[in-house]
């Protein structure tokens, strides 16, 4: 603590403006210095914003529409990477069996993955940071309930509680209307098996923040409780929310394929790089690789720049590492 | 030649926004047997001296200039081996915290004997022996049997008795205490800086005792440095130096310190470390909508507490028997007239901290009353009555750092009370911000800043401004001033008196500290175990104190000013 003090009295300190703008702000930050001195860090950021740019200028950006049926053609199917059809279509990652070119349908099957991702993380996140706060403020037998059902989600495994959850949604809507509506099963069903890691991190970080005497002097004030909940204690707790927000992402993201991988989540008619992975698993044996290695390889990039960005996130955020 | 020699010591920590000198050109001696103070506030670089000495500067500080030598022999040119080899055996260290100095999963026993083992190559048998004589010399009773204990079995004194027998294991010349009483209690600290005093007679150690307390240097050391932002001030005999201080910055640290053989109408203002504008801002307490209290001759005291209790219960166990319940605050009772300023004194544990929370409804009584104007305020109250009592009551806390939300702005930190009451629309309530600043001498661009950006006294400044902002009769100060330096608590304690004067406030409050509640209070309750033993006028406190424990809390606390 003294230490801390004195380093922000004795240091020459660079003259304070009134008014700083919002970027010289950002870049005179602490957390964006860490940033610049990683490079590591730096290309993960690049490949993660090129990855998601990618993903939301598909229509733009690929090559060839791969929802287009008019333009796929038998005789371009299996192609090879780096080859060229009879037309003279040129195929960088090859083509599909339906000859769908292989990186048009993982730009477009991104865009599934990370909607799926992000708004599964999302939906946890909100879920679990409320519960997670009302457990912390309340206790008593509102803070067990809560936490016991935290622990008996926890000892099973994610995917088999996301795969219950379809299985049930399946059941309930039948398969013509599950087509339709898979896309939110599967956001539903990936939210509620994550929503654990948000309530546990909140309620702790919640009951550190309750025992300070702001919060304390809230109380005395007579605030709402609902009111110190969002204006003193949420916005305290936002850092371990950012954190395991970011880690959750590449985590949905690998629920969301494996899920479809297996069958149970996005139908096959859609790509995503789950379906585009078991797809290609179908030819493996015969040869035709690129199908699903380029599918698997840009899965595995995308998870890894999120996971790398988020573990880079909690310890910028932490104090005691600096 | 003597025990250690420190020659233009400087150490600086590079960072990205440019060089911070901790330490620059810092020289100091100290002889076998001898006590040497180092007495300054928070950022001084006290402590850094002893890490320095050790080797353990956290990274990335680093020794910029200058010399340590010890016994002749210079600390730098020394190997990392050898460095620690001379850590271990030579230096002894005491930390402040003892809790967290010994390790909680090892008997201090165990503790004692590794380090003796490693230091001495001893046998175990031989080690154990010499541990038991040790914990005789420390004046641990029974050390047979408590040899044997955890650290969490021994009380903060007896902990830091452990802490110096472990530094005194290996037979140190040279003892570094950083702040070795700072977590204790008066009466604790007195039988602890006399065991350091005894130990240094008996061994011929020479000390270094880093210290932000007049009182202990006063009272244990030989010489003394004053350090001021990494510079040495003035250096000297203690007695010398504290009668006749020679330099400003000493002159006025001494005055800011608060007596306590006699009660002063203010504090000396230490204004030149930290500056403030004094608070000459009238037009406030004419503008000031809540009641004066001063001129009320009502027959009722404002706040009457009768028969309170409160106990914190252990949960019922399964196997165990469940333990009895701890009584914090058993059967108190006390008045506290308009106008008035009521103090609560203790040690830790006495009950004097659940208090405080008890009144403005932070937690429950288990039995007994508290009146607010003739009004019960205890139990289950009408939405209205008790938000009412709320306004009317406000309270300070202890801890600048925790007790305002770091991601609210000042302004909104301020507001925030104005707007829950309803006293005001927002752009009124920003008005009376602003007025509130000016008041407590903080410019009026605070408003839009974070907190983090302020000092602790600035923030104390701002934690009031929050209290004063629904114009309460009543404020509750709970140990205002103790996280903060002595420069900074004369000016905090000089706003509340001001505060009392001008505005009419009724006062409550808790301290440790003697000499602050006789600067600061009309009348006292001394607590110990969750008990008031006794109930004065503060001026008749501290000339004839009747209950045996009054007097010796009285008697043991550190005193420049005798």
């Amino acid at each position: 603590m003294e230490h801390n003090n004195s380093h922000s009295q004795g240091v020459q300190q660079v003259p304070q403006m009134q008014k700083m703008t919002l970027i010289r702000k950002i870049a005179d930050s602490d957390i964006f210095y860490s940033f610049c001195r990683s490079p590591l860090i730096v290309f993960a950021a690049v490949l993660c914003l090129s990855l998601v740019l990618s993903a939301l200028f598909a229509p733009w950006l690929a090559p060839y529409d791969p929802f287009d049926q008019s333009s796929l053609s038998l005789w371009a199917a299996n192609l090879a990477p780096l080859s060229t059809d009879d037309d003279g279509f040129f195929y960088l990652m090859g083509t599909d069996n339906q000859g769908r070119d292989i990186l048009s349908a993982i730009m477009y099957g991104m865009r599934t993955s990370l909607i799926v991702g992000l708004a599964a993380v999302a939906f946890a996140l909100v879920l679990g940071t409320s519960l997670g706060l009302v457990a912390a403020f309340f206790g008593g037998w509102v803070d067990s309930l809560l936490m016991r059902i935290a622990d008996i989600q926890l000892s099973f495994p994610a995917i088999l509680v996301a795969l219950l959850i379809d299985g049930v949604a399946k059941a309930v809507l039948g398969s013509s209307q599950m087509e339709s509506l898979a896309i939110y099963v599967l956001i539903l069903a990936i939210g509620l098996s994550e929503w654990v890691q948000f309530a546990r991190a909140v309620r702790a970080a919640a009951l550190v923040e309750q025992r300070k005497e702001y919060v304390q002097a809230a109380r005395i004030m007579g605030v709402p409780v609902p009111l110190i909940m969002l204006r003193h204690i949420l916005p305290n707790v936002i850092s371990p929310i950012l954190v395991i927000a970011t880690i959750s992402i590449a985590v949905a993201i690998i629920t969301e394929a494996t899920l479809s991988f297996l069958g149970v989540g996005i139908p096959q008619t859609e790509p995503s790089l789950g379906t585009l992975i078991r797809v290609g698993g179908n030819y493996l044996m015969s040869g035709e690789w690129w199908i699903t290695l380029f599918p698997g390889l840009t899965l595995v990039l995308l998870v890894l720049s999120f996971n790398l960005l988020g573990d880079w996130l909690r310890d910028a955020l932490n104090p005691r590492l600096k | 030649m003597s025990l250690i020699e420190i020659k233009n010591l400087s150490v600086c920590y590079p960072s990205r926004r440019g060089v911070f000198k901790a330490l620059q050109n810092v020289s100091l001696k100290v002889e076998a047997g001898e006590i040497h103070g180092l007495v300054g506030e928070s950022g001084a670089g006290k402590s850094t001296i002893g890490s320095a000495i050790m080797g353990l500067l956290e990274h990335p500080g680093e020794i910029s200039a200058g010399e340590i030598n010890f016994c002749g022999q210079s600390i730098g040119a020394l190997s990392d081996n050898a460095l620690q080899q001379l850590r271990g055996s030579s230096i002894g260290m005491i930390f402040q915290d003892p809790l967290t100095s010994l390790n909680p999963l090892m008997s201090v026993g165990e503790q004692l004997i590794e380090t003796i083992c490693y230091h001495l190559k001893l046998s175990k048998s031989a080690a154990k022996d010499r541990a038991l004589a040790l914990f005789k010399e420390v004046e641990i009773p029974e050390p047979e049997v408590r040899i044997d204990q955890y650290p969490h079995q021994f009380s903060g004194g007896m902990r830091q008795r452990v802490v110096i027998a472990l530094a005194l294991c290996s037979e140190p010349k040279l003892l570094i205490a950083d702040e070795p009483t700072t977590a204790l209690d008066v009466s604790v600290q007195a039988q602890i800086l006399d065991l350091i005093k005894r130990l240094v007679k008996k061994h011929q150690l020479g000390v270094i005792l880093v210290t932000h307390d007049m009182g202990v240097i006063a009272q244990t050391t030989d010489k003394v440095t004053v350090l001021f932002r990494g510079k040495v001030v003035e250096s000297g005999a203690t007695g010398q130096l504290l009668a006749a201080p020679q330099h400003r910055y000493t002159q006025s640290l001494l005055s800011a310190v608060p007596r306590s053989d006699k009660k002063m109408s203010r504090f000396c203002q230490v204004s030149w470390i930290e500056g403030s504008q004094p608070l000459d801002n009238r037009a406030f307490a004419k503008d000031w909508q809540g009641e004066n209290n001063l001129n009320l001759g009502s027959q009722v005291p404002m706040l009457e507490v009768k028969n309170l209790s409160l106990s914190f219960k252990a949960k019922a166990s399964i196997f165990a028997k469940t333990p009895a319940p701890t009584k914090a605050v058993d059967d108190v009772s006390f008045s506290v007239n308009y106008g008035e300023v009521f103090g609560i004194v203790g040690e830790s544990g006495s009950g004097k901290s659940p208090i405080p929370r008890l009144i403005p409804r932070l937690y429950n009584p288990d039995s007994g009353s508290i009146c607010y104007r003739g009004e019960s305020v205890v139990g289950k109250l009408p939405k209205q009555q008790l938000q009412s009592f709320r306004r009317r009551c406000q309270m300070i806390f202890q801890d600048p750092y925790s007790s305002i939300n770091p991601r609210m702005r000042v302004r909104d930190i301020i507001a925030e009370p104005i707007l829950l009451y309803g006293l005001n629309d927002r752009k009124g309530a920003y008005q009376r911000v602003d007025k509130l600043l000016d008041y407590l001498g903080l410019e009026r661009a605070a408003a839009l800043k974070y907190p983090h950006e302020f000092s602790g006294g600035q923030r104390q400044r701002i934690s009031i401004a929050r209290a004063l902002a629904t114009e309460p009769s009543l404020l509750i100060c709970d140990e205002p001033t103790s996280a903060l330096d002595v420069s900074i608590q004369a000016q905090i304690l000089n706003i509340l008196k001001d505060l009392q004067s001008e505005l009419g406030l009724t006062m409550i409050f808790i301290s440790h500290d003697l000499p602050v509640i006789r600067q600061m209070c009309d009348k006292v309750a001394v607590m110990k175990a969750g008990k008031i033993v006794e109930l004065t006028e503060s001026e008749t406190l501290f000339t004839a104190a009747q209950h045996a424990y009054s007097q010796s809390l009285l008697r043991l606390m550190p005193n420049m000013h005798r």
